[in-house]
């Protein structure tokens, strides 16, 4: 076999403008797939962050049935806060932090002007801890201070009610029974919203939500800080094990089912465009070997007079196309892995749709997906070649041996 | 026992709509040791008598013994075997693998067996039947960097590496200069004394005529003992 590989590796360099040409169109195609992948896993990353650990939290935790009826009557079921089930929240390894929040729709006021609002009342001081990224949306002014009644407002209803820094704002909102409520905050800061439904978001401490909704010591909902959020799905069942029947345990990926959806999407388009450009390029390594074949017609005929068997023939047309693939596609994953640090350095800067602000991509590429490129790469050049291979391999001596 | 034993043997193909009859029923034997020329006119079936003694196609019908065995009928990679192990060929152009160097050629029939011998033990006998030939100067040179009498030696070591027994010449004088043919010839000659490797020649040359031992001539796809008017 190591002579068939030498001669493979010969009888490429014998056609070095040909076979340079098709390594060239394999290396930009892979270059071109892998540069985009890091362009999606740094967007998706940025979106699944934004979710994640800027809004939703990695792991939520609700009383059973509250995800179906959150629509109808985002206050009930909800969850009484004793100091037990919390302490049993934070022992759950993995979890770094535990924010109750209460979260739903009222009416925010400055002076004369009102206007709609989504408004979530959080634990001040855990808050930041479970979703980091908070603060990173802090467009000006500060985040919530412990103790005060402060409110953080989107910067999008901020202007909608003419709100500035230090303004008093009124929020009316029906408790649980319907009855209307409202409570007195000192908008703190202003925060650029990820996506649309944030651009009308009001965060106001926990205790003031309590007070408006007379939920004192209940939340809607739990939220949970992770070491690692790839790891979301284990510290779910976790922390299920540990609060039993009576709550339900969610994942962001659970809930936040757009992005997901999303994220789907566009990884079926990159596979659609990884599909496209292979076929596109292992028909380019299929012309080149056919080429190949004709051209050394005669030669394969000397091979097969001196004993070469068709299955050494086969072997060496597949040698010559896996080595085409490989060096084709490692070049193109490197030169990719190369585009993607490059604009890794600086970050790429997209406003997402619904966003207040532009945000920062910063592009990332994995080594297994640039293995899995130039695995696939290698075996669709082997497959490429079974024709151009089978074509060589199937000359009769006598036939090879006439060919001009 | 004759080292090859063709008994009535026939070979036809279809040319576009015909059937071509290029063998009529061929009996013909070739001793070991022989330096034979066939010899006939174009078309007369000298290229496919070659054919089906080197194994390089299957007749149509008889028998074809080499070595006391039945291979006209065999399947295609038991005649690669045959075709390795006991038959060495020579090329009117040569037929070399350019990317290959003289010594990688010499040995290439040697390396592409299932079961190999040691490189170290093939290297050596390529080298040294190289060094027979004459090509002990240029060995680690490519084809395309030699001249057509030495291609012509690459070719004739190559044949010999695997000590087959038999070695099948298609007309290997035909794009040699006369002085180059000569020593061409000689070298086979050489070979056919000193080590009693069996040559068997087509050729319209007959300056390799004159020097045969036996000569056959071809004529309608039939086989007859010619006169060698040299000897």
């Amino acid at each position: 076999m190591g002579r068939l590989v030498g001669l493979a590796a010969r009888n490429l360099a014998r056609n070095r403008r040909r076979t340079l040409l098709t390594l060239a169109a394999l290396a930009v195609g892979v270059m071109a797939v892998v540069g985009v992948r890091g362009f999606l896993n740094g967007l998706q990353g940025m979106l699944i962050g934004g979710v994640a650990e800027g809004t939703i939290g990695p792991v939520l935790v609700h009383r059973t049935g509250y995800l179906q009826s959150m629509e109808s009557n985002p206050l009930t079921p909800n969850i009484l806060l004793t100091p037990d089930l919390l302490a049993r929240l934070r022992a759950v390894p993995g979890v770094t932090a535990v924010s109750p929040r209460l979260g739903f729709a009222g009416m925010a006021s400055v002076g004369d002007e009102t206007v709609f609002a989504i408004i979530s009342a959080v634990d001040e001081s855990q808050e930041p801890t479970v979703c980091p990224r908070r603060r990173e949306y802090l467009a000006e002014g500060d985040w919530l201070q412990p103790g005060r009644d402060d409110a953080v407002m989107g910067m999008e209803i901020a202007r909608g009610v003419g709100a500035k820094a230090g303004a008093r704002l009124a929020l009316i909102s029906g408790d649980a029974e319907g009855v209307m409520n409202a409570v007195d905050v000192t908008v703190r800061g202003f925060s650029a919203a990820a996506a649309q439904m944030e651009r009308r978001s009001v965060v106001i401490p926990l205790r003031k939500g309590q007070e408006l909704l007379r939920l004192e010591g209940r939340a809607t909902e739990i939220a949970l800080g992770v070491t690692d959020l790839s790891d979301v799905e284990a510290v779910r069942d976790r922390v299920a094990a540990v609060v039993g029947p009576g709550f339900e345990v969610s994942t962001w990926k659970d809930v936040a089912t757009t992005v997901r959806d999303v994220q789907a999407t566009q990884n079926a388009a990159l596979d659609l465009i990884t599909f496209i450009f292979m076929a596109i390029m292992l028909m380019g390594i299929a012309n080149t070997l056919l080429m190949s074949v004709l051209e050394r017609v005669r030669e394969i005929g000397t091979m097969l007079a001196v004993g070469t068997r068709r299955r050494q023939i086969l072997g060496l047309f597949l040698w010559e196309a896996l080595m085409l693939g490989v060096l084709g596609a490692t070049l193109g994953a490197l030169l990719g892995f190369g585009v993607v640090q490059l604009l890794a350095v600086k970050g790429v800067m997209l406003q997402p749709p619904g966003a207040s602000l532009p945000q920062k991509i910063i592009p990332v590429i994995h080594v297994v997906f640039m293995v899995r490129m130039v695995a696939l790469s290698a075996a669709g050049a082997a497959v490429a070649a079974v024709y151009p291979a089978w074509k060589a391999a199937g000359l009769r001596p006598v036939q090879a041996l006439a060919a001009v | 026992m004759p080292l090859i034993q063709l008994k009535d043997v026939h070979k036809e193909y279809l040319l576009g709509e015909n059937v071509v009859h290029a063998l009529k029923g061929v009996d013909m034997s070739v001793e070991k040791g022989e330096f034979t020329v066939v010899t006939g006119p174009s078309g007369s079936g000298k290229s496919t008598l070659l054919n089906i003694i080197g194994c390089l196609d299957r007749l149509t019908r008889g028998s074809y013994k080499l070595e006391d065995q039945e291979v006209g009928q065999t399947d295609f990679d038991e005649l690669a075997d045959v075709r390795n192990h006991k038959i060495g060929f020579i090329f009117q152009s040569f037929n070399l693998i350019p990317v290959l160097d003289v010594l990688e050629n010499v040995e290439f029939p040697c390396l592409i067996r299932s079961k190999p011998e040691p490189r170290k033990v093939i290297r050596e006998r390529a080298r040294q039947v190289a060094e027979d030939v004459g090509l002990g100067s240029v060995v680690h040179h490519r084809p395309d960097q030699l001249s057509g009498g030495q291609r012509q030696r690459v070719a004739i070591a190559r044949a010999l590496v695997t000590h087959p027994s038999l070695v099948l010449a298609d007309e290997p004088t035909a794009n040699l200069d006369s002085v180059t043919s000569n020593q061409i010839i000689d070298l086979m000659l050489k070979l056919n004394a000193d080590k009693g490797v069996t040559f068997l020649f087509s050729t319209h040359d007959p300056r390799v005529t004159k020097h045969a031992r036996r000569v056959l001539s071809i004529s309608d796809g039939k086989v007859s003992e010619g006169a060698n008017d040299s000897h």
